[in-house]
Parts: structure tokens; C-alpha cells; sequence
């Protein structure tokens, strides 16, 4: 099976590199990372990533900000992607952590890799 | 100052009609010629003393000492104007009166005393002196003197009640402000809990988000077989679970949009309750009392909230026996008329009640440790437990709270160190305060929540 690639957008750069690690250990993905939203959108117009994992507070730019310009650029509207999140509760989500909000998927923090490798694969499978 | 200032402009008013009667009785009335040179001495020393009283600063009028000085002053003055008149016998006497309506700028009723029997002894002295009192009429003339005191009197007395009146429900209004004033700090702090909340997730969360990852990666690097290690990342992850569980409550509980306030039968639902505790209810070994005075009472709540609350409650009132002889946890449902808004220990006077509105009571009381007065003053605060670290975050009864104020009840406790605690949950009733057969689910229908 092809390796699909996926852009982290987090501000939290020790997030960035544990998941990146722990995704690329299940030997699944390919992992390209951007510490904030400028250059999340340049990495996804470069790189063409399948699916982007994109926090929803950061510093500057913010995850709803970049997600929209991402859904602008015809390059880059069609790629799926999963809202990280610090403000929906188990109760919003379930137990796997992953929730579909009007055209949009979220994922509560904190999660694990298992339950995040579940939610993309989820995700990508349509 | 105002005040003070109009007081002033009272005395030198009436004093200046008590000069102008006066005149005109002495100078017009039919002894008229007598004495005139006297006379008009007197008017005129009774009118510098006006135009005295006119230029004396305004302090002196903030002394009632000095003000009864004046009025006494008067009441000698006048008396001698009724002696210089020639017209003890005739009702100008009752001129005493507007003396008297001056007493009203103060309320001490020991001086207005005084006062009138200074004047009723000195009018008797008159009255006397011109042999009135031993002709034909002296009996009329001789109850003017105790009129004269009983008039007085009870003329301060109407204003003194009148004034202690002013001034309790001045006293009543300035503890309300106070306590209004704690109220606001109280929901000033409750709101800024809501906002916190969502920076507190975020800031908490994106740590443990971190550890959480990071505990995987180790994990993955870790050579399998070390069943010791693995064991210590489960412990990891618990941990990081129940900080997770503190922001989750706190989430959920300050959320709008998870808020419907419905009809709730009230005792179904504390019923689903006691079955949810049902399993750590017999493991305390606590007995269950009920009191349901209607099977059918309804309160407008949020369903899911209530339970929370009820639950947590419950859950303190079972920690709270956990050494007790006796225990028992008592539940008492009813409706009640509000007849007073006063308040007790929950911060909010209970203006969402008004007397005569009916309420829904859901009482739970407990034959646990209790809690001293210090402790009971901050149940109601986040983050305040007396638990140990891990068995309570302190934010039941804060967000229980923060919940009832926003479905318009009321939480109230009292307690007895050592005997036991009681709650009050006081809820709007839902229409009549009777659920219909739809609204009535519960038991049945709602045991999942
Ligand atoms: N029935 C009771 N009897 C005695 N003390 C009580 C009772 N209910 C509450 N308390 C006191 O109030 C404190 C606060 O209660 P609260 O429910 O807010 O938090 P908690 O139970 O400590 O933690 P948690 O957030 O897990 O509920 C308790 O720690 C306890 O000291
Ligand atoms: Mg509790």
C-alpha cells in the first residue's frame, strides 16, 4: 500500500515532532510539518499532502484562517482536513475522538496515536 | 449639606411667621396701646435674633444641642410675647405649636419633653398670674396646660417613629447593597469561570497532548518484552486522563449550547439518578430515603445538567458518611410558596423567586461529618475541596452552582458539624409545576443518561 502524506500545522513544535514520529513508525505516512499557518499553506500547495492535521489555535493565523485560504485555491480546496482542538469534549465526540461538524472533522485533545491513525484512516477512507 | 442648609431656611421661615403673628396680635388686637414702647423692643429683639439665626454658618444647625437651645430660647421668647400681649386667656397659646413643628427638623424626643413642660409650666405661671385660673372658666384654662404637653408629645412621638422607620429601612437597604455587591463579585467570578474555561483547556490540553504523544513515542522506541514499561505508560496515560477529566467537566458544564431547559418530572429523574448511584449507594452501605409528596412535579431544567448535579450531591453526601454511625441519605421533593428571598449560603439573593411564585424544593440531607460555618462559606468556589488529591477537583458544586443560576433556581446548604448536611435545590416549576403524561419520562425512557 502507498504511504499517504499528511501536514501537521501546529505551533506546538514538540507536538509536531512526537506525531510525526509516532506516524511515521506505523509505517503508513509521510509526514511534512509547518510550526504555523504561512508556511502550513505554502507546504500544502507544494507538497500536496492527502490529508492536512490542523490546529485550530494558533498564535497569528489561526486554524480557521488557513483552512478557508486552503478551500480558496482550487490547488488545494479538495484536500480533506482534520481540525485539532483543545475545546470539544469526549461527550462531543465519542470515544474516538473524531467528529464530523458541518463539512468539518474535529479531533479533541489530547489523543492517542492509535485513536489519531484510526481518525485519518477514517477520514481518508471517505 | 442640603439638607442642613434647607433645615436652616425651615427655622428662620417659621420664626419669621412667629414674629409677624406675634407683632400682629400685640399691636392689633384691642390691648393694643399698652406697652408699646415694650412691644416694639420685643418685636424688634425677636427679629435680630431671626436675622441672627440668618447669618450663623450652617454647622451650628448640625448640633441638635444647640438647635433645642433655639427652640427653647423660642419657647421662653413666645411666652413672653403671649405675657406681653395681654392674651394669655385667648387661643393665641396654640402659636406653642409652631415651636412644636420645628422639634420635627430633629427627633429627640427627651427634649421635645422638656420643652413642653417648660412652656406648659410657664404658661400655667401666666395664666395664674392673671387670675384666670379662679374665675368662672378656669377649668377650660387649666386643661390647656396638660393639652398643651400631650399634643407635643405625641406629635414627636408620630415623627420619631416615623423617622426610626426612615432610618431601619435605610440600614435594610445599605445590607442589601452589600450583599448585592458580594453577588456580583460572585457572578463576576462565575463568568469569568466560563471564560476561563476554554483558555484553561487550551492551555492544559496542548501540554497533555504533548505528554500524551511523546509517552507513544517512547513507548515505541522501547524494546517489546518489558512488561514493567508498558505497565508505566498505562500509568502515564491514566494520569494524563484524569487531568483530562477536569477540563472535560469543566467544558461541559460551561458550555451554552448543550443547555435546553424542558419540562423535567423532577422525581423521575432523581429516581435514574439513585439507580445510577444505585451500585456505590450499597457498597457505602447508605440507606435511601424518599419523599415525593407528588409523583408528578415538574421543573423547567436542563435534564442532563440536573442529573450532574443531583449526582455529584449524592456522590458528596455518600463521601461525606463514609466514617458516619447512622447512614442515611434523605431525598424530599415538594412544592413550596416563596414567602421570603432571603438567602443563605449560595451567593445569588434569590431574585429569580419572588414571595407568593411557587417553587420546586429538591431536598437532599445527609447524617454525614457536615461542616464547619469556614467551610461552608466556600463550597461554592472552584476549585474548593477538602478531598484528597485525586478524589475531588472542587468543582461540583461550583459548576452545580453556575447552573442552577442559569435555569433561574436557586442551591442553598446548611449544615451541622459533626450531624449532617442539607441542599436545597429550588427550581422553577414548569408551567402549573405538573408534568403531563408526555413529559413525564423518566425511569423507563431515560435510564441510559
Ligand atoms: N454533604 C456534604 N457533607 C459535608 N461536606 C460536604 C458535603 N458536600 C460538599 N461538601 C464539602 O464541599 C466541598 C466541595 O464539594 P464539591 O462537590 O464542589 O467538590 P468535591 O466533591 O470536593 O470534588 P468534585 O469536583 O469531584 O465533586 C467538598 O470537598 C466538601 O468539603
Ligand atoms: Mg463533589
Amino acid at each position: 500500500m502507498e504511504k499517504k502524506k499528511i501536514l501537521i500545522v501546529d505551533d506546538e513544535e514538540d507536538f509536531c515532532f512526537f506525531v510525526r514520529e509516532n506516524l511515521i513508525n506505523s509505517q503508513k505516512f509521510e509526514v511534512v510539518i509547518a510550526t504555523s499557518g504561512k508556511p502550513g499553506m505554502a507546504l500544502a500547495r507544494s507538497e500536496k499532502p492527502d490529508l492536512i492535521l490542523l490546529d485550530l489555535m494558533m498564535p497569528g493565523m489561526g486554524g480557521e484562517a488557513v483552512a478557508e485560504a486552503l478551500q480558496g485555491s482550487p490547488e488545494t480546496a479538495s484536500i480533506p482536513v482534520i481540525f485539532l482542538t483543545a475545546l470539544v469534549t469526549r461527550e462531543d465526540t465519542g470515544t474516538g475522538g473524531l467528529k464530523k461538524i458541518g463539512e468539518s472533522w474535529f479531533i479533541a485533545k489530547p489523543v492517542r496515536t492509535r485513536d489519531l491513525i484510526s481518525a485519518i484512516e477514517s477520514v481518508l477512507n471517505g | 449639606m442640603q439638607e442642613i442648609l434647607a433645615r436652616k431656611r425651615m427655622i428662620f421661615t417659621i420664626r419669621l411667621l412667629l414674629i409677624i403673628i406675634t407683632a400682629y396680635v400685640m399691636l392689633f388686637t384691642p390691648s393694643g396701646r399698652e406697652h408699646l414702647v415694650l412691644k416694639a423692643f420685643f418685636i424688634a429683639f425677636y427679629l435680630a435674633s431671626d436675622l441672627i439665626v440668618a447669618a450663623l454658618p450652617e454647622r451650628f444647625f448640625s448640633n441638635f444641642r444647640l438647635f433645642y437651645l433655639l427652640i427653647c430660647f423660642d419657647t421662653i421668647v413666645v411666652a413672653a410675647g403671649i405675657w406681653l400681649s395681654g392674651q394669655a386667656g385667648s387661643d393665641f397659646y396654640l402659636i406653642y405649636f409652631l415651636i412644636i413643628s420645628l422639634s420635627t427638623l430633629s427627633s429627640r424626643l427627651r427634649y421635645l419633653m422638656l420643652n413642653a413642660f417648660i412652656f406648659a409650666g410657664v404658661y400655667g405661671w401666666l395664666l395664674f398670674q392673671q387670675g384666670l385660673l379662679s374665675d368662672d372658666l378656669a377649668v377650660g384654662y387649666c386643661l390647656r396646660i396638660p393639652f398643651i404637653v400631650i399634643i407635643s408629645l405625641f406629635y414627636g412621638f408620630v415623627v420619631k417613629s416615623v423617622r426610626s422607620d426612615k432610618e431601619s429601612e435605610l440600614r435594610r437597604t445599605n445590607k442589601m447593597l452589600v450583599e448585592t455587591r458580594n453577588q456580583l463579585i460572585q457572578k463576576d467570578k462565575m463568568a469569568s469561570l466560563g471564560r476561563l474555561a476554554s483558555g484553561i483547556a487550551h492551555e492544559i490540553r496542548n501540554p497533555l497532548e504533548i505528554i500524551s504523544m511523546g509517552v507513544d513515542y517512547l513507548d515505541n522506541l522501547m524494546p517489546d518484552g518489558r512488561p514493567e514499561a508498558k505497565k508505566a505508560v498505562d500509568r502515564i496515560f491514566a494520569a494524563i486522563e484524569r487531568a483530562n477529566a477536569i477540563i472535560e467537566d469543566v467544558l461541559k458544564f460551561s458550555r451554552k449550547t448543550e443547555f435546553v431547559i424542558e419540562p423535567v418530572n423532577i422525581g423521575n429523574l432523581v429516581a435514574d439518578v439513585l439507580d445510577m448511584a444505585g451500585h456505590s449507594l450499597k457498597r457505602a452501605d447508605v440507606g435511601v430515603e424518599k419523599e415525593f409528596s407528588d409523583p408528578r412535579l415538574c421543573a423547567a431544567a436542563s435534564r442532563n445538567m440536573l442529573s450532574q448535579i443531583i449526582l455529584n450531591i449524592i456522590n458528596n453526601a455518600v463521601d461525606a458518611m463514609e466514617k458516619a454511625p447512622v447512614k442515611r441519605l434523605k431525598i424530599r421533593i415538594y412544592m413550596q410558596k416563596v414567602n421570603n428571598v432571603g438567602y443563605k449560603t449560595g451567593y445569588r439573593r434569590a431574585d429569580y423567586f419572588r414571595v407568593g411564585d411557587n417553587m420546586i424544593v429538591l431536598e437532599i440531607s445527609d447524617t454525614g461529618k457536615g461542616m464547619p460555618e469556614d467551610v461552608m462559606m466556600k463550597i461554592f468556589e472552584p476549585f474548593f475541596t477538602t478531598k484528597q488529591t485525586g478524589r475531588g477537583t472542587g468543582l461540583g458544586l461550583s459548576l452545580a452552582h453556575m447552573i442552577i443560576d442559569r435555569m433561574r433556581g436557586t442551591i442553598d446548604v446548611s449544615s451541622q458539624d459533626g450531624i449532617g448536611t442539607t441542599f436545597y435545590v429550588k427550581l422553577q416549576p414548569a408551567a402549573d409545576g405538573h408534568c403531563t403524561k408526555e413529559e413525564d419520562v423518566g425511569k423507563e425512557k431515560n435510564s441510559h443518561s
